[in-house]
């Protein structure tokens, strides 16, 4: 596939994927609304926890959050035909992301794959009657697939995954009354073929999927592969939206006929004919968009470089990242962790007396569960914490916390320093001598023993 | 033309399997020997059924006590409502950590157990006429608290029947308090026997809303707010900024010395879950500690237990070196009171954390998708 710049695609791919896109969309915000997450996810919490830069986001109100889902599923209709695709993309990308940005909690690596695919939408023009678009309109969001799943798989290869088969050897033995397959999932060699053939699965998609020879072998492997896991796992959407999104590999041939072929489905028939007619008579000559090429061109490569780039700051930060979890969000590292922890916090007021925080008062059980094993969610609530005090008691109060974590199913152990002033540390410099090392093991027993010495040495 | 055409998903499907048929890199293949279903049955019938039979048995005999104390308000009569007091509320120690379905469907915890207990707003009730239980406003004057205040806050038992004999109200109201927690045990038992108990045993899987999920979530919550924070920790000062003991707090603090002995008793019956040791039930003895066992990794599994069962035995001896009055011990002895709090927390981080994670429950009890 060598391509000029001047070179063209057929548009169907794109409009397979804009339609499917739309349709899980629309299901998976309806889905949303009907589990009641909005109260429980956005609406209900004390507080929220704002991605960093993104605090200034105004907290929705009931009003506000019935806008935002609004806007989610007319956008996804909007998406569904063929005029105002982009604008509705960008409606949906807009309240999808401002919902997604205002809680760290619900950080799901499909809910940013979600919104970078609505973002490609509301740029990529995908209707129909145009016929053709520039190559890289149809190879920007085919190269973002194939590098979700090559971070994906590379991110598999640290030792718990392979050399231990974990988490899966934790997690697939819960499925041992499953009908058929069940007994299986109590053997440990099977954990060790799940975690080997989903790395492996992973690092091959992109040639499986780009290679024409392979995608009609690979293809079906795919989707045997993503819904095992929608069985086994409780992931959502997610498996049906990579089965959908993943069709834009597919030959123009294989898409014409499938836009055909739902074309003709009912009602749409007279409109379809109405489009093929359209199409041949297009006045709209494809190629011709509002910026000229290399301006388009120019801002796919570099929002390609973002892509590649964003998974990598993973790697920035020495120490294991399992732990410090520095870059771990927006790094395609999915399913890799069994991470359990459980958080106490304590108030210190200027006399130096301290009281223990009832947690349930200020986090939902979900809050509670993502920040009492992700240290800059720790540091945060640090912070919330400590201003509500200052404002109750008039004076400037510490934070401190005792965390247990538990990784992959080794024993819980000390995760930060319960002797660190939360609110002297910001996003940034929350590692140093504010998490304890993981190879330093200190558990529940041993801390009443060391408690006097850790209080000196951290000046309390 | 025929040719036989090998799909290569397939032959990489079987090439897979074959190589990893052959493939164990522990050198033993694990295989999890613990059947969830038999645990869920030992468990339903013969603990929780059967602690729920016990709890509503206690609270018969205690409407019965309160019943004579209403037509003898002897002393006599009242150290015996005081003993049938004491053993139902033992018996709650035992059944509160089954707070889940029909418990919560009733709030059954806030109802049996919410202290302190709010001993004007008891006085009033005592003379109100249309009192109706049940109602949000009455959660902190009902339920076994309230017991403790009208049967104990006058430490004598002849005075106690003196009041009840100059005013007859007294032990009316009593009558009425347990009368209704004996309806409301009889409820919750009753939803069991009748059709939860084998939904219950039926959900054996590990998923959200699973049996093992609710009841390994309610022991948890239990555990930790219930049983360390309330009858332990807020007791001793923890949450206050002066680190002042609350004498007030104490479970049964009329009763002066029963608040030890509820805490030993909440102890034992998290042993008794976690063990799987029902009481009478000779033979069977399926519990998490098994499920450990049979996990088949040293570290999650076997190790995990050891030290669980290590820390189980450390904070049942450090319990029992408290002292009743609970009330004054915390005010005397308020560092020991922190250390056994201490040994109790540990239990928190093994069983919340580290249990958890091994048996792959979903500790919050909200649903929500993962990644």
């Amino acid at each position: 596939m060598p391509f000029k710049l001047s070179d063209d695609l057929d548009i169907a791919p794109l409009v397979t994927l804009r339609r499917l896109f739309a349709l899980l969309t629309l299901f998976s915000t309806l889905r949303f609304i009907l589990n009641d997450w909005v109260s429980t996810q956005i609406l209900d919490p004390t507080v929220l926890f704002p991605f960093e830069g993104f605090r200034w986001l105004p907290r929705p109100s009931e009003t506000g959050a019935v806008l935002l889902f609004s806007g989610m599923i007319v956008g996804s209709i909007g998406m569904l035909f063929e005029k105002g695709h982009q604008v509705a993309a960008a409606l949906f990308f807009i309240c999808f992301t401002y919902v997604e940005l205002l809680d760290k909690s619900n950080y799901l690596n499909h809910y940013y794959f979600v919104s970078l695919m609505a973002l490609m939408l509301a740029f990529i023009p995908s209707k129909a009657s145009r016929g053709a678009v520039p190559w890289y309109f149809v190879w920007t969001p085919r190269l973002v697939l194939c590098l979700v799943y090559f971070y994906a798989g590379f991110a598999k290869l640290n030792s718990d995954w392979i050399t231990q088969a974990l988490p899966l050897a934790i997690w697939l033995p819960q499925h041992s009354e499953m009908p058929v397959i069940g007994s299986l999932f109590e053997h440990r060699w099977v954990a060790f073929a799940f975690s080997w053939i989903g790395a492996l699965f992973d690092l091959i998609s992109p040639i499986g999927l780009i290679v024409n020879r392979f995608r009609k072998y690979f293809y079906p492997i795919l989707v045997v592969f993503h819904v095992l896991t929608w069985v086994l796992f409780p992931i959502g959407v997610f498996p049906w939206v990579m089965i959908a999104c993943t069709t834009i590999f597919f030959s123009d041939n294989w898409h014409n006929r499938f836009l055909t072929w739902t074309a003709r489905l009912g009602k749409w028939r007279a409109r379809s004919e109405q489009i093929a007619i359209q199409s041949e008579s297009d006045t709209e000559k494809p190629g011709t968009f509002l910026l000229p090429r290399q301006w388009s061109f120019g801002i796919a490569v570099v929002f390609l470089v973002f892509q590649v780039v964003i998974p990598l700051r993973s790697y920035a930060t020495p120490g294991p990242l399992f732990w410090h979890e520095q870059g771990y969000r927006f790094s395609w590292r999915v399913m890799l962790m069994e991470k359990a922890g459980w958080a106490t916090f304590y108030i210190v007021d200027a006399a130096g007396n301290e009281q223990e925080v009832n947690l349930d008062d200020w986090l939902s059980p979900n809050q509670q569960k993502a920040m009492s094993t992700q240290p800059d969610m720790i540091v945060d609530f640090g912070h919330m914490l400590g201003e509500a005090w200052d404002q109750r008691l008039g004076e400037s109060v510490r934070v401190r916390s005792e965390v247990w974590v538990s990784l992959n199913g080794r024993r819980s152990q000390l995760f930060v320093n319960p002797y660190v002033d939360l609110r002297t540390l910001d996003g940034t410099d929350r590692r140093g001598d504010y998490l304890v090392p993981m190879d330093s093991v200190i558990r529940p027993v041993n801390l009443h023993g060391i408690r006097e010495s850790l209080k000196q040495s951290n000046g309390w | 033309m025929t040719r036989i055409n090998l799909n290569p998903s397939l032959f990489i499907g079987l090439l897979c399997l074959v190589i990893f048929s052959g493939c164990d890199p522990d050198g033993t293949d694990s295989e999890i020997d613990f059947d969830r279903s038999a645990y869920l049955e030992h468990l339903g019938d013969e603990i929780i059924v059967s602690e729920y039979a016990q709890m509503v048995q206690m609270s018969e005999d205690l409407v019965l006590a309160c019943d004579q104390l209403t037509t003898d308000p002897s002393e006599a009569q009242v150290v015996l409502t005081r003993q049938k007091l004491k053993e139902a509320y033992l018996q709650w120690q035992r059944v509160a950590y089954f707070d889940f379905g029909p418990a919560i469907d009733r709030a059954l915890s806030e109802t049996a157990n919410s202290f302190p207990t709010d001993a004007e707003k008891v006085e009033l009730a005592v003379y109100n006429e249309n009192w109706t239980p049940g109602t949000p406003i009455t959660l902190d004057n009902i339920g076994l608290p309230a017991l403790d205040y009208l049967l104990n806050a006058n430490e004598s038992a002849a005075g106690t029947a003196q009041e009840m004999a100059d005013n007859p109200l007294r032990a009316l109201h009593a009558r009425r308090i347990a009368a209704y927690l004996q309806s409301e045990f009889s409820a919750v038992y009753a939803a069991w026997t009748g059709t939860y108990l084998e939904s219950f045993k039926a959900s054996d899987g590990t998923e959200m809303g699973s049996s093992m999920g609710e009841v390994l979530n309610a022991f948890n919550r239990v555990f930790e707010r219930n049983v360390r924070k309330n009858k332990l920790g807020l007791p001793s000062g923890i949450s206050t900024f002066t680190q002042t003991p609350q004498p007030d707090l104490v479970e049964a603090p009329y009763a002066a010395d029963w608040s030890v002995d509820f805490i030993h008793e909440a102890l034992v019956m998290a042993d008794v879950i976690y063990r799987g040791n029902a009481r009478d039930v000779v033979g069977t003895s399926i519990g998490l500690d098994d499920y450990l066992n049979a996990l088949g990794d040293y570290e999650y599994g076997v190790g995990l237990n050891n030290d669980i069962d290590a820390q189980l035995n450390v904070a049942l001896a450090s319990v029992i070196t408290l002292q009743d009055p609970l009330a004054l011990y915390v005010t005397t002895n308020q560092q020991e009171a922190f250390d056994v709090y201490a040994d109790i927390q540990a239990l928190v981080v093994l069983w919340k954390v580290d249990m958890m994670s091994s048996l792959g429950i979903l500790i919050t009890y909200l649903d929500n998708d993962g990644d």
